[in-house]
């Protein structure tokens, strides 16, 4: 009896689709029903291939005479015959499957995650009322008018509506690449990023307290863009089967694009109206003011900086 | 000029040119005949003075060279026996700024054309002065007194195209609320009437049509006739004629801006009071103060405003006013806000573009605005200050500045100031700021 080899039929994405256990040569694969593997392919001939031995004893998948052949994956040089390789993609029709035997070494079981408990739904929810108190809490400070209770609680309403159709995206992603929706961890990540960038753009309380405004600037869209990046890494780690540095390198792409369109697109409308005005806007309850601040003399001495840097901007 | 309550709107040209003029030996129009069988004396009058001077004025028409149509047009009058016109500089302004895309024509009352030269501008007072081949015609004297206050005058040029136009008006003294100096004219002259001459009932030029009150009735302003007459002077008396306008004109405005803010700077700031802040006043004539108290009663803060802007527009180009002076003050004292929520009030204020209900300008006339912003103490506290500054890209040594300044140490009332200044050199404007900025001050 010959060892044990599975021949794996393989999805869109190169997961195993279907696993074929078979202890016998040779192994007829093909879409008629007198075969050891039926491929259910109407690209695939009804006698297609063969996997054998050779007398050296090496595997091999010949083509038994298909007319749309025998490929490794993705090369367009057609088969007769190819000793089998276990990392190797065979393509018949267009069904991709690999051959492997009993032998072939399998990774070490992965340490499950203990942050299990931030995809619960407990957890979903309570990262859902946070987002709201904090929307609510920014509605309320923004309201300088005598208003009813109603018109404060609809102001979070697009956001958060928002936000549930963008976990509702990656839940359905998550459905279709990883077989679950995982919408609560989904939804936890969305939440913690918006609660991030909301923290983040309160950095305008540390500018205003140290007259600070360039640096607090840099930090804050350092702080955006990192949790931009991080939010996407953790969608697309939930997403995929497989996260690997591809996704990393991705969502840091992604959160790069996003900042660098939004300077550009900043710098296009300052530049666009020569009317206006860039200077620290934040101002802040008095308890915060932790500058006093030099006599006005001093502060217009510093401001003859202006004269040359305009200067250079008229000779542009 | 955009303030709600309405400015002077130069006037555009058009007119025909009428009337017979009797000639005095030495060229000038001499007096009217106002007798006339059959006609009520004031009829008589204005037609004798209309009959008198149609040949000395002409219909001036800036043509613009790709298309060979009109741009502006306005009215002039031979001035001098060297055949001198003048007019209004913002007629010509597109000639003095753009000499390369316009060129100038003059039509005359019988439908001939001539095409005369820019010599000499004066923008302050908005006047020009264009050399033409009528040497020897006849033309219009200046008037050499001032009139009385309810003496008539009549008003000439081309209104709206409608053909040569007399409008019988009343002197009324000159317009204290004015930087520059102007006469106070009762009569209708409208657009295309700009550069033609007021006369006096025996043909003497007391004043030269300049603009008038837009949305008002009968509020026309003329220039005096004392600054044209300095201008011919000055035309006559240069060796040559500038070879670049735009070099004089800022010079002009660079001059002009000088001359208001010795003025304004030659006495320390006034201050006015507004509740526990005490903040800069302009007690000058030419600088008119209004008040608006916030009558929402929805509010949850109370919100008084002072505006003063100064009446000293200059105008340099149709899409560029310089010149002006404006003060805002806004007072906010709340009751129920708390300091979080007042804190957030004051910043939406204090971050509001001043400059949103401007014309946005043209990038080749301006630069973007550059800040300097910092804290500032007083004796009483802390100011958050910001200093915006942008340069005129075509005029050199001429700049608009911004300056914003709140105070940041209650949390229930607070003062916010802005000061807005156009046309002025680096050094004046940063002087005036800093004076500004002093007189600000408050109690706790």
């Amino acid at each position: 009896m010959d060892e044990l080899i599975h021949i794996e039929v393989l999805g869109r994405h190169g997961e195993v689709a279907h696993r074929h256990a078979v202890r016998t040569l040779p192994v007829r694969i093909r879409r008629a029903y007198d075969n050891d593997l039926i491929l259910e392919d109407p690209y695939a001939a009804p006698h297609h291939a063969v996997v054998e031995r050779t007398p050296a004893g090496e595997l091999e998948l010949v083509d038994a005479g298909s007319r749309n052949g025998l490929f490794r994956a993705c090369v367009k040089h057609r088969l007769a015959r190819e000793r089998v390789d276990p990392a190797a993609r065979f393509r018949a029709g267009r069904t991709e499957f690999r051959i492997r035997s009993g032998a072939h070494p399998v990774a070490e079981e992965r340490i499950d995650c203990p942050a299990g408990a931030l995809r619960t739904p407990l957890a979903g929810a309570l990262a859902v009322l946070v987002v709201v108190a904090v929307l609510l809490f920014d509605a309320w400070s923004g309201m300088d008018e005598r208003t009813e209770l109603a018109k404060v609680a609809v102001a979070p309403v697009f956001i958060m509506l928002a936000l549930f159709i963008w976990t509702g995206a990656w839940g359905l992603a998550s459905r279709l690449l990883a077989g679950e929706h995982r919408f609560a961890a989904h939804l936890v990540t969305a939440s913690l990023a918006l609660i991030g960038i909301f923290a983040a753009d309160r950095l305008d309380y540390v500018a205003h307290a140290f007259s600070a405004p360039e640096a607090t600037s840099l930090a804050a869209i350092a702080a955006v863009g990192a949790l931009l990046a991080w939010g996407l890494w953790r969608h697309l780690a939930l997403a995929l089967r497989k996260p690997g540095r591809g996704a990393a390198v991705a969502a840091v792409a992604v959160a790069t694009t996003c900042l660098g369109v939004f300077a550009l697109f900043t710098d296009f409308l300052r530049a666009e109206r020569a009317v206006h005005l860039t200077y620290l806007k934040a101002i802040k309850p008095p308890v915060v003011c932790l500058v006093q601040g030099g006599e006005p003399a001093q502060f217009f001495g510093n401001a003859a900086e202006l004269k040359s840097e305009l200067a250079l901007l008229t000779r542009k | 000029m955009q303030l709600e309550n309405g400015f002077a709107r130069r006037v555009g040209a058009g007119a025909i040119a009428l009337a017979c003029a009797l000639v005095s030996a030495n060229g000038a129009a001499a007096a009217p005949d106002a007798t006339s069988a059959g006609l009520p004396a004031t009829s008589a009058e204005a037609r004798a003075v209309f009959a008198h001077a149609k040949d000395e004025l002409l219909q001036i028409l800036v043509i613009h060279k790709a298309t060979r149509a009109r741009r502006a047009t306005g009215t002039g009058f031979i001035a001098s026996p060297d055949g001198l016109l003048l007019t209004n500089y913002h007629v010509v302004s597109k000639i003095a700024l753009e000499p390369e895309s316009y060129a100038l024509e003059l039509k005359r009352t019988d439908g001939t054309t001539a095409t005369p030269r820019l010599v000499a501008i004066d923008v302050a007072n908005d006047l020009a002065v264009l050399a033409t081949d009528l040497r020897g015609q006849r033309y219009l004297p200046l008037a050499p007194k001032r009139l009385t206050k309810g003496e008539r005058g009549f008003s000439m040029g081309h209104p709206l195209d409608l053909g040569l136009t007399i409008v019988e008006g009343t002197y009324n003294g000159f317009v204290e609320t004015e930087f520059a100096r102007r006469i106070h004219y009762t009569g209708a002259i409208n657009s295309g009437m700009s550069g033609g001459p007021a006369v006096t009932f025996d043909g003497k030029v007391f004043g030269v049509n300049v603009a008038r009150r837009w949305l008002d009735q009968l509020v026309s302003y003329l220039v005096p006739s004392e600054h044209a007459a300095a201008l011919l002077v000055r035309a006559a008396a240069q060796r040559s004629i500038p070879a670049d306008f735009r070099v004089e004109v800022a010079a002009q405005v660079r001059a002009q801006q000088e001359r208001l803010y010795a003025r304004l700077l030659a006495a320390p700031m006034p201050t006015t009071t507004m509740g526990r802040f005490t903040v800069p006043d302009a007690k000058v004539a030419f600088v008119r103060c209004w008040g608006f108290p916030d009558e929402k009663p929805e509010r949850l803060y109370d919100r008084d405003t002072r505006l003063c802007f100064s009446n000293s527009t200059l105008f340099v180009d149709d899409r560029l006013l310089t010149g002006e002076l404006i003060l805002t003050h806004e007072r906010f004292a709340a009751h129920e806000l708390g300091a979080v929520r007042f804190a957030a009030r004051i910043e939406r204020a204090y971050g509001a573009d001043p400059t949103i209900f401007e014309v946005t300008p043209n990038k080749k006339e301006f630069t973007e605005f550059r800040c300097h912003d910092d804290f500032v103490r007083r004796l009483a506290g802390t100011l958050r200050v910001a200093l915006c500054m942008r340069a005129y890209k075509q005029f050199a040594r001429l700049y608009d500045l911004r300056l914003r300044a709140v105070t940041v140490d209650s949390s229930s009332s607070a003062l916010l100031s802005t000061l807005s200044l156009s046309g002025v050199s680096f050094e004046t404007g940063r002087r005036f700021a800093q004076q500004y900025l002093e007189a600000i001050s408050w109690t706790n």
